[in-house]
């Protein structure tokens, strides 16, 4: 016989022996199921051979004999390397039993006969509903798997009649017959027990290897545990962070916390080894490090009596002379949770020092945000969340306000791991790109709880951008210092108000998003696409001939240096002492740039002109028309404006205006709506497609300036800006063309002679 | 050396290529391509300026103000074996960005920051550690045998933990260990994070707790973080304030009645002879308990003549093949007395397999 594949025979405490596999008699005995704890020997090892064809009795049948028949699919690492055959519900039983008795050639190489598999029929024992008496048979039929090859099959087979099974499964047969049978399981699995037909047995869900490199199993462990799961207690963590008093920031953090509290339950909080705090009752424990870190964050708020940057430990003492006896349990209670001190309780500290330290908690407390990687919500977020509530019991203004967990970082879109070389020590990465660059790439690499990428190429980049923008702000500064802008005061013209228009309009958007804790999303608003605008108002400038209007472009550097602050600080800092002449000003104590509300139309307006330009540009590059030999481009353009929508669009908007509301909302069935409006209309219908975009474009038109943007002329005119006196010699030197023609138009020509230019607007 | 003004993409990607095969701050150096640092080394200069200038004035530092309202947030502190990596800064990123962000809103904001050295990890590698000087002398000369009898090392979460964990036992997993290579030594681990002379000081937990968390605050210092550093501390009894929090903290939860003492399922370690946490795992983190029923089946007398189960050991006594089943509700039919009514027809077969089919076949040849 082959040493491997080996049962062993253990002796249980009742003198009874189990054959099993070795690993799980080792598990098995230090769950109490063998003699002595912890000791798993064989009394003789016996192979899966020797047991082929054993007959075996089930209890309390005397003449229900059965015989050990083989399975190839066992795994010996999972459960005891034997397994009961279930042919009615088990999709893998039912395809094994079917092979044994169709082959006969494969059941001899077990010396199995036919007669130890021939009589046995498929016994009902559950019924589910579609899926009949026997949904092992029914699924492999259904997924038409004919051997115990069809591996992923067998595996999708078990899954749905398992959990179609357990939820909708109703019980035919025993004591629990008409139950369904999750809720027979349990009663069933005690009937067994207590019958002594049938001993618990545990083992770890997944394979578990501790740090120590050892695979781990389950044991019955006299310990403490926290009561997480509770019912009483589980329910007023649920009720906190669904209340107005809780921000989950998005939804999936939310959803994963709801998932949580679902299942985490009793959690052992004692060891017997380790760094740590022993419990303050039986110094044989030693408190775990997921239990001692879950309302820290208040030890924070008075932490700086005991200690200092460099007396992490407290032990070098403090100014206020507090020792660590010093800090009892009624001191404690005093300071967090406001309990007088007991009658005659003596305190070495004065009363106005615990006064000022509970003032501290009581100012700072609660924690308003805690931030971390998404891997801690099964774990360390839920069970700050329960202390909290546990230690200031009714109490829900000392809870936790907010939560926001990320994603896991990527480094170029590969996981980080040492043995890629991409495994990233923070002081490296500073030495590299510098600390903002650093930073920068870091806001970029990702919001929300999907994985992140820091971008090695973004941070090299953002050096340029900060060096590059340094370069700029400075450039305006001395602008400003030798006369060179236009006054202040000066009149403003369309650029500048546009310019600061998209101001006020980005810098509300990226103040948005930093709420949100989006911070790629707020980049790119305050700093990739103001400095769009910037180069696009440089741009007018430039080719204008005309100097940046002051105050229009001290708003733009001051807001840029504000706004990237929190993600560049000593770049920001150091312009901010530039832009303020302040030495001793500092961007720290600076306040968010000041907007006012952003006017729709004029953003239209601009954001027009952007568009007008790059059409107008495309086609004039389209043309074949050379600069001559000195330079000059003799090239005109003709600009068609239309100012009105084609007769089908216009008829569309009516019909959206009847829905649209006061504030520029639609009912939620909007597109449906429009659609069945289109197609019951002879003429619209050949259009459906473009008309439904349009539609859609318009909905969110509505929704951003309101009923006004469904009116069916145009709401600024479209020509006038272009004519804009100021906005000419850019317009001419940017699409390289010498002059233009505008012709107003009802309807859009089919065809032009080149060169030609249209408007963008209206679509 | 490149102009200033050069296009920042070209540089980078070049040395992209090359810092994948070297740390990343020599991989620059070392880039084929000549690369200007200019622009770099004025933005540091300006940082390290900014910073020491953030240091004097104590910016950070954050007292009750009645007047502003205020902003309290925190960001888990981390485990103190090693230096931070770029993991926790980006999460430190999102407390960080917001401190400074709610700064700007005009609240008045506290922002701390601690080290955790509680548990197993440090208390493990320093035992290793301490076994390997024991063993190979100080400092160690490892001998070249691919494996020892010792245990797996204590080390992070890595690749090769991860190979180890989804293999399936013992034999798989020392069969990894030999692809991988020499075991991983505690010694070698800290010699790429400390001076050699200092390793071997290691060996006491003490050690990694004075060391390391003074490396955290300079590295987040250096990033620039706008964290109030007089409030942050260690964890453990190596801190006698915070030791006195967390026992007036279980008091506090005992009398709440929220914890209690029993026999309970949990996941084990027989080596280290204690439950094994999270935080205590090389891999399987959130894995729990999971609940069998272990069915008994009596295997009818008498065996086949040759069988091993006539050994003298077990002369007696009832043996029993023990399947384990997730689905006690299946074996019903088996035990009861209404079944056995029905019919002698049989609910349930048992099946028994070895390892594999390869050995199952040199089985049925023989």
């Amino acid at each position: 016989v082959l040493p491997e594949g080996n049962y062993g025979t253990f002796e249980t405490t009742d003198g009874d022996v189990l054959v099993m596999s070795h690993r799980a008699a080792r598990g098995l005995s230090y769950q109490g199921g063998l003699k002595v704890w912890g000791e798993s020997p064989s009394l003789v090892d016996v192979t899966g051979q020797d047991l082929m064809g054993l007959p075996l009795m089930a209890p309390n049948a005397v003449y229900d004999r059965v015989y050990t028949l083989p399975l190839t699919t066992i795994s010996m690492s999972k459960g005891t390397g034997v397994v009961t055959s279930v042919p009615s519900d088990a999709p893998d039983d039912y395809v094994a039993l079917k092979e044994l008795k169709d082959k006969p050639l494969w059941r001899e190489k077990f010396g199995i006969t036919a007669e130890m598999v021939e009589p046995f029929e498929v016994v009902p024992i559950i019924n589910i509903e579609g899926y009949g008496d026997k949904s092992a048979e029914t699924m492999c039929v259904k997924l038409g798997i004919k051997s115990s090859k069809d591996k992923d099959q067998l595996k999708a087979a078990k899954d749905e009649v398992y959990l179609k099974g357990f939820y909708e499964g109703v019980m035919l047969v025993g004591s629990c017959a008409g139950m369904k049978v999750c809720d027979a399981k349990p009663i069933v699995r005690q009937e067994l027990i207590a019958a002594g037909h049938a001993i618990p047995y545990f083992e770890p869900e997944n394979m578990v290897m501790s740090r120590t490199g050892d695979e781990c199993i389950v044991a019955m462990v006299d310990q403490w545990y926290l009561g997480y799961g509770e019912q009483d207690w589980r329910d007023i963590v649920v009720n906190h962070i669904h209340s107005e008093n809780f921000n989950g920031y998005n939804d999936k953090i939310m959803e994963k916390f709801d998932q949580v509290l679902g299942w985490l339950s009793e959690w052992a909080c004692s060891r017997q080894f380790g760094l740590g705090t022993k419990l303050p009752w039986d110094d044989s424990f030693v408190i775990e490090s997921l239990s001692d870190s879950t309302i820290y964050m208040a030890y924070y708020t008075i932490a700086r009596y005991f200690h200092s940057e460099d007396n992490l430990s407290g032990a070098g003492g403090n100014s206020w002379g507090i020792l660590p006896q010093d800090m009892t349990d009624e001191v404690f209670s005093y300071i967090f949770l406001g309990q007088p001190l007991p009658e005659g309780y003596h305190c070495r500290l004065s009363m106005p020092l615990l006064d000022a330290m509970k003032a501290e908690f009581n100012y700072w407390y609660p924690m308003d945000l805690r931030v971390s990687a998404n891997d801690l919500i099964p774990n360390h977020l839920t069970m700050a969340l329960y202390n909290h509530v546990a230690i200031w019991n009714n109490r829900p203004e000392m809870w936790p306000r907010g939560i926001y967990c990320n994603g896991h970082i990527m480094v170029d879109a590969e996981k980080m791991s040492k043995s890629k070389g991409n495994f990233l020590i923070l002081d490296e990465t500073i030495r590299e790109f510098g600390a903002d660059a650093t930073r920068f790439a870091l806001a970029c690499a990702g919001d929300g709880m999907e994985d992140a990428n820091f971008d090695r190429s973004v941070a090299n980049q953002a050096i340029s951008y900060l060096f590059t923008e340094e370069d700029y702000v400075r450039t305006v500064l001395s602008d400003r210092t030798n006369g060179v802008l236009r006054g202040a005061d000066s009149e403003l013209l369309f650029m500048d108000v546009a310019f600061e228009n998209e101001a006020n309009y980005l810098i509300e958007a990226a103040k948005n998003e930093f709420t949100k804790i989006c911070f790629r999303e707020g980049v790119c608003r305050c700093w990739f696409d103001f400095i769009i605008a910037r180069d696009l108002y440089r741009d007018w400038c430039t080719r204008c001939g005309i100097p940046a209007h002051e105050r229009v472009i001290m708003k733009f550097i001051r807001s840029l240096v504000l706004m990237i602050s929190p993600v560049c600080p000593h770049w920001s800092e150091n312009m901010w002492t530039a832009i303020s002449g302040d030495a001793n000003s500092s961007i720290v104590h600076a306040l968010w740039p000041e907007f006012t509300r952003y006017d729709p139309l004029v953003r239209k307006q601009y954001l027009f002109f952007q568009d007008f330009m790059k059409n107008a540009r495309q086609a004039s590059l389209k043309t074949n028309i050379k600069p001559g030999p000195d330079g000059t481009v003799n090239k005109q353009a003709e600009i068609y404006v239309v100012s009105v929508y084609e007769p089908k669009k216009v008829r569309l908007l009516q019909f959206m205006q009847t829905l649209c509301g006061r504030d520029g909302s639609f009912p939620a069935d909007l597109l449906k709506t429009t659609k069945s409006f289109i197609e019951g209309d002879a003429e619209l219908k050949p259009d459906t497609k473009g008309l439904m975009q349009f539609g859609a474009f318009m909905r969110d038109e509505a929704k951003e300036r309101g009923p006004e943007a469904l009116a069916t002329e145009m709401t600024f005119d479209q020509s006038a800006i272009l004519q804009v006196t100021i906005m000419i010699p850019h317009f001419l030197r940017s699409v390289m063309i010498c002059d233009f023609f505008i012709r107003m138009c009802r309807k859009m020509r089919r065809t032009f002679s080149e060169p030609w230019i249209w408007l963008p607007y209206p679509l | 050396m490149s102009a200033p003004n050069d296009p920042p993409k070209a540089p980078a990607k070049k040395e992209k290529g090359a810092a994948e095969k070297a740390p990343a701050a020599a991989a620059s150096a070392a880039a084929a391509a000549p690369k200007s640092f200019v622009r770099r080394d004025h933005l540091r200069e300006i940082e390290i300026r900014v910073q020491k200038q953030w240091e004097d004035s104590r910016v950070y530092q954050a007292d009750v103000d009645l007047t502003k309202p205020k902003f309290f947030l925190t960001f888990p502190f981390p485990y103190m074996n090693g230096k931070l990596h770029l993991g926790h800064a980006f999460s430190g990123t999102k407390s960080e960005f917001t401190a400074r962000f709610q700064r700007l809103l005009g609240k008045n904001v506290l922002y701390p920051f601690g080290f955790h050295c509680t548990g197993m990890p440090i208390q493990a590698a320093a035992n290793k550690l301490r076994d390997e000087l024991a063993q190979f002398g100080n400092p160690p000369v490892f001998p070249d045998e691919e494996e020892v009898a010792d245990a797996a090392p204590a080390e992070e979460k890595s690749a090769e933990s991860e190979i180890a964990a989804k293999s399936k036992g013992k034999k798989t997993k020392l069969a990894v260990k030999g692809l991988i290579g020499k075991p991983v030594r505690q010694w070698d681990i800290l010699a790429k994070m400390v001076p050699v002379e200092e390793i071997a000081s290691f060996a006491d937990p003490m050690k990694w707790l004075e060391y390391f968390p003074p490396y955290g605050i300079a590295d987040l210092k250096s990033f620039g973080s706008a964290i109030d550093w007089r409030r942050s501390f260690i964890t453990t009894s190596a801190n006698q304030y915070f030791d006195r929090f967390i026992r007036w903290q279980f008091n506090r939860l005992r009398e709440g009645n929220r914890i209690k003492f029993g026999k309970r399922a949990s996941v084990y370690s027989i080596l280290d002879g204690q439950v094994c946490a999270d935080h205590d795992r090389a891999s399987g983190e959130g894995v729990g308990p999971q609940e069998y029923t272990l069915i008994k089946l009596l295997i009818i007398q008498p065996y086949p003549e040759n069988s091993p189960l006539n050994h003298p050991s077990l002369a007696g006594k009832k043996v029993f093949l023990a399947p384990a089943t997730l689905r006690p509700e299946t074996m019903y039919g088996q035990v009861s007395n209404q079944y056995s009514c029905l019919s002698s027809q049989l609910v349930s077969l048992t099946f028994v397999t070895v390892v594999c089919i390869d050995k199952l076949f040199r089985v049925a040849r023989r």
